[in-house]
């Protein structure tokens, strides 16, 4: 029984060593909205009020 | 033995957690350089992009569409602001890449930024679409 644990566990960590060769796609996408937000905002933000 | 498996279970889940959580980091000094390159530049830029001189291609780059609404005298600087703001965002995906120890992740996240520049473009830019130009 505890053989079945230690064989689960090595899976899912090895597992979990191929998930992080993967490009995280969700996590790329806020960090775009966060950083668009920042490098824009400033400017933005007074225009947008302007043009409503 | 109950206790024990309830031990390793509980050591399951936190590493699960733990794999689960692979954020893309962005708070380097090198991203953060080339972030306030970009931010400078926008306020230069921002009038091409309302006035239509300037659009967003859907590559994640910037793209001079109408030249000829620019006065002469402004074209020059206009033309190496694009050319300036395109090599920044290429920096900025290169840096974001080399600080999550990814190079080759570079295009997946240009590909990633590109859409988002085009969401948060404001009413009245241009942006390119698979049908061509069109007005936000």
């Amino acid at each position: 029984m505890n053989k079945v644990w230690i064989v689960l566990m090595v899976f899912l960590l090895g597992a979990c060593q191929t998930v992080n060769v993967f490009f995280p796609e969700a996590s790329a996408t806020r960090a775009a909205d966060k950083i668009i937000d920042e490098v824009w905002q400033p400017v933005n933000k007074p225009t947008a009020k302007e043009s409503k | 033995m109950n206790l024990r498996k309830y031990l390793v279970l509980f050591a399951l889940v936190v590493s699960f957690n733990a794999c689960a959580m692979a954020d893309i980091e962005v708070n380097t000094p090198g991203v953060k350089a080339v972030e306030a390159r970009i931010q400078a530049r926008h306020a230069q830029l921002l009038p091409y992009y309302s006035s239509g001189a300037v659009g967003l291609n859907m590559d994640g780059t910037i793209v001079l569409r109408d030249i000829a609404s620019v006065p002469l005298a402004a074209r020059k600087h206009l033309n190496a602001l694009v050319n300036a703001e395109n090599l920044d965002r290429d920096a900025l995906y290169a840096e974001i890449a080399n600080a999550n120890a990814h190079p080759e992740w570079q295009s997946e996240i240009r590909n990633a930024f590109a859409p988002r520049w085009i969401a948060h473009a404001q009413r009245g830019w241009w942006v390119m679409s698979d049908n061509g130009w069109i007005q936000k």
